[in-house]
């Protein structure tokens, strides 16, 4: 009854509506009958031209309006949390080497059984910082075609030995095969720019070296390092 | 003159027209049509294709080598036959649509009259840059474009598709409707220069009105030149007015064509596009006249000026300039037809189509009318002016 607001629209055109705030603007020419000067076609036609054909000049003149890029070339930056096709890191300290260990770990996270693992020895083994290695992966593939990009092997890795950090927003290939990444791919990726910028600000500066690959793949973390940076990882 | 002659004679001008400007204008307006709605869209268009070559620069000429890519890809794709239909109709329906185009050319006056000396005869033969300077001029094409309305009538009907038989239907329709206005407009034209023949019509563009305005059809017929590009847009079956091959809405009377025959069609609509401006430009934007320079008055006297300064054989100096003359003027009315191209493209990227009950109403109740008012009104100036 008196809650319920009383109905003001009825008998009301549009524009009247809108002048008592009773709607909002519609200022289409479906509301109104068509003036006389709409209704002779020439004038809001010319109008019409008058657009198109000073987009056009602008275009063609000064290259000024352009809202696209030439995609293979020109790629617009991917967000620093992209999760893109995946890349297997390197260790620096104390001398390059792959830091995965075969333990299989992702191989069993990944719901889609997309990661085929086979280990093997090291011998001697491999002694870092804080751990001895006895494994490798002898073979390390990753089905493009069947992973879902969820990131759990990322999240699985004890070693921070995989990474979806490479930026990738498209894998393409004329055959199913070639959608297999074996381990030498994998490890021959590079992180985006993104991920080498972030990690300069988050790793002190004095443990860089200048090599890119060895600067910013598979930092080890040693209790030197880790100090102030443990927890941003 | 002999009669094998004149055959060659007429061959030179149809490879001309047909070749030198139908054919060139109608494939760049191909690459055109999608550079352009490109451009005024803010996009860049095709840019991509070039011809490989090792250690060459990718050359892409502003993607113009899609043209080739293009053709090349309409003549390798498979052409599909339906299995139902009449073979024979389903075969002739795109030359049908295609050839009706080609003929209006024959008509299209491109130049003024070449003079050759013939040294067999000791004279001047007169050459009339037309390839069929017809007496029925502007009603041979009416006939001809007539005609066009078979080709899409036998696409929609002979494959028995029912979105190309839908879209037959629409364009038949629209093509009645439209020819009625279209015939109405042009006579105007035709009371106000006093003839038919459309080289008659573009030599009386070159003189002055009051001395200061240029002789052509759109200051004679303004409200006829708006109320010919509404008709004719419709009866070439473009934008806005393209409701037979609404691409959203049915595919069009061609939906059963593939390959080179689809190609054809599309040929056809793009040389309908030149065919429309070269007779805009003949009958409305005074053909091969340049405003205010008369050919006659000033520029051939200018050039025989220039050329015959030091030449010793007067024959030769006079074919020189006669041969000059002709070649600017085929250059200026190319530049003009080329110029309503790019209308008639700019307006195919502007306008949304009609609704089918708008397309009618349209041209029933409003183009017709004004074109009659149109027609009584200029029989009435033109009655009083020869009267005085």
């Amino acid at each position: 009854m008196a809650d319920k607001p009383a109905d003001n629209t009825t008998g009301k055109s549009p524009e009247e509506q809108y002048k008592a705030g009773l709607a909002l603007p519609r200022f289409s020419s479906f509301n109104r009958p068509l003036t006389l000067w709409e209704k002779l076609y020439i004038g809001p036609i010319s109008k019409g031209m008058g657009l198109t054909i000073r987009h056009f000049l602008e275009n063609f003149l000064f290259k000024k309006r352009y809202v696209v890029s030439q995609y293979p070339e020109e790629r617009m930056p991917v967000s620093a949390r992209w999760r893109g096709t995946h890349r297997l890191t390197w260790r620096t300290k104390p001398d390059v080497r792959m830091t995965c260990v075969a333990c299989k770990m992702c191989e069993m996270a990944c719901p889609s059984n997309c990661i085929t693992i086979v280990a093997g020895e090291l011998d001697p083994p491999y002694y870092t910082n804080r751990q001895r290695i006895d494994k490798y992966p002898v073979v390390f593939d990753i089905d493009l075609a069947t992973c879902i990009y969820c990131g759990l092997c990322v999240e699985a890795c004890p070693e921070d030995a995989i990474r979806m950090d490479t930026g990738a927003i498209s894998s393409v290939s004329f055959t199913r095969k070639e959608q297999i990444m074996h381990r030498d791919d994998l490890l021959n990726l590079e992180p985006t720019k993104h991920e080498i910028q972030w990690r300069e600000h988050s790793y002190p500066a004095e443990d860089l070296l200048p090599n890119i690959r060895e600067r910013y793949m598979g930092t080890v973390f040693t209790p030197a390092t880790a100090k102030d940076s443990d927890t941003s990882e | 003159m002999h009669w094998s002659l004149q055959v060659v004679e007429a061959v030179i001008k149809t490879v001309v027209i047909l070749f030198g400007l139908a054919f060139p204008l109608a494939s760049i307006l191909t690459w055109q049509e999608r550079k352009q709605s490109a451009l005024i869209q803010d996009r860049i268009g095709p840019n991509r294709a070039y011809i490989p070559v090792k250690g060459l620069k990718k050359y892409r000429f502003w993607g113009l080598l899609h043209l080739v890519a293009d053709s090349v890809k309409m003549f390798f794709k498979e052409d599909f036959r339906p299995r139902q239909g009449n073979r024979f109709l389903i075969e002739l329906a795109p030359i049908l649509a295609l050839a009706p185009v080609l003929i209006m050319f024959a008509v299209i006056p491109f130049g003024d009259t070449l003079l050759i000396y013939m040294p067999s005869l000791g004279k001047f033969y007169e050459s009339n840059l037309t390839v069929a300077p017809l007496n029925t001029g502007i009603l041979f094409i009416f006939a001809i474009a007539a005609l066009t309305v078979y080709g899409s009538v036998l696409a929609g009907y002979a494959p028995e598709s029912k979105p190309g038989m839908l879209g037959s239907m629409r364009a038949s329709a629209q093509m009645f409707s439209y020819e009625v206005t279209l015939g109405l407009t042009l006579v105007g034209i035709m009371m106000i220069y006093g003839t038919v023949r459309l080289d008659d019509i573009a030599r009386a563009q070159d003189a002055l009105l009051f001395g200061f305005l240029p002789a052509w059809g759109i200051v004679y017929q303004p409200v006829g030149f708006f109320l010919y590009v509404a008709a004719a847009t419709a009866e070439t079956k473009r934008i806005p007015f393209d409701l037979p091959e609404g691409e959203s809405e049915i595919v069009g009377y061609f939906v059963e064509y593939s390959g080179m025959k689809f190609a054809t069609f599309m040929l056809a609509e793009f040389i309908e596009v030149v065919a429309l401006s070269t007779l805009l430009t003949v009958l409305f934007f005074g053909a091969y006249h340049i405003p205010w320079l008369s050919w006659r008055m000033d520029v051939i006297p200018w050039l025989t000026g220039i050329i015959g300064a030091d030449t010793v054989i007067p024959v030769l100096q006079f074919q020189a300039v006669t041969f000059i003359t002709a070649i600017l003027q085929f250059l200026v009315f190319a530049i003009k037809v080329a110029f309503f191209c790019f209308m008639q493209l700019t307006v195919r990227w502007t306008l949304p189509r009609f609704r089918y009950d708008q397309l009618m109403n349209f041209g029933w109740k409003l183009l017709l009318p004004l074109s009659m008012a149109n027609l009584a009104i200029t029989a009435v100036i033109v009655l009083i002016v020869d009267s005085i």
